[in-house]
């Protein structure tokens, strides 16, 4: 159920950019269709990972929002937020997340593909005709007498 | 689904060389392209060793290759490798955006 109608007040990203990176943010008011209510390339490129905050204007209002992430070059996004407070009482801002696909924290091994060597030495026969064991008896020519 | 990126932070070898062997890693990210990241270097033993070295050095700005798809190559210049074994150590990043292809990051319309 979509609820009441939100005033939206800023953007953080917990970010790390290779080069300028834009954020546009959009709602559906006025006119129920959903526009860009404000739109900056306000990020240079990070050394690492930063959180990183942009202001909205004050005409952003809406029931709905949407963010967009745009760049020139590589963006790793770990985490965004939304400050907003709903309109029509005594609400207090609070920050709401944006789902984010999570990144692990750890990191985890993984095995090359790479042929085992045997850890123990085995026996390979050469091949060498075996001499019999038990002697056998063979005739040896003999020329016959007339 | 589209496959998830791996962010490398080093790699680990088992080996015997009998000469400095020149490790090259290769991703794909960004640009789509599998094309050279790091040129590791790996000294020359005596017996059997267990090395680990990193992907992220001041000549990167420690930065670590990324890539959906990676590569490794190996070489020895006028010498012997016995390659017993080797471990890569990274991570999964939950949002990558390749900003070199055209890709963009977009919410689906959010009600808080």
């Amino acid at each position: 159920m979509i609820e009441s109608v939100k005033e939206f007040r800023e953007v953080e990203l917990d970010i790390d950019t290779d080069a300028n990176t834009s954020v546009t943010f959009f709602t559906e008011m006025p006119n129920s269709a959903m526009t860009a209510v404000a739109s900056a390339t306000v990020f240079a490129a990070t050394t690492g990972r930063l959180g990183l905050n942009m202001r909205l204007p004050g005409s952003a209002k809406g029931k709905l929002c949407k963010l967009r992430i745009t760049s020139t070059a590589a963006i790793r996004l770990f985490g965004a937020r939304v400050l907003c407070r709903a309109l029509g009482g005594n609400f207090q801002w609070q920050w709401v997340s944006v789902p984010v696909e999570p990144t692990a924290e750890l990191f985890s091994m993984k095995a090359l593909p790479i042929e085992p060597t045997g850890e123990v030495l085995s026996a390979m026969r050469l091949p060498i005709e075996q001499t019999p064991v038990n002697r056998i008896w063979v005739n040896v020519p003999v020329d016959s007498v007339a | 689904m589209p496959s998830s990126v791996t962010q490398f932070k080093d790699l680990e070898l088992h080996y015997d060389a009998t000469a400095a062997v020149t490790v090259t890693f290769w991703t794909d990210l960004p640009g789509g392209t599998v094309t050279s990241r790091r040129s590791l270097t790996f000294p020359a033993t005596t017996g059997r060793e267990v090395l680990r070295l990193p992907f992220d050095d001041s000549g990167n700005s420690y930065a670590l290759p990324e890539g959906r798809i990676f590569k490794v190559r190996m070489t020895v210049a006028s010498g012997v490798l016995r390659l017993f074994g080797g471990i890569l150590r990274g991570r999964r990043l939950g949002e990558y955006i390749d900003g070199t292809q055209g890709e963009i990051w977009e919410t689906l319309e959010l009600a808080f």
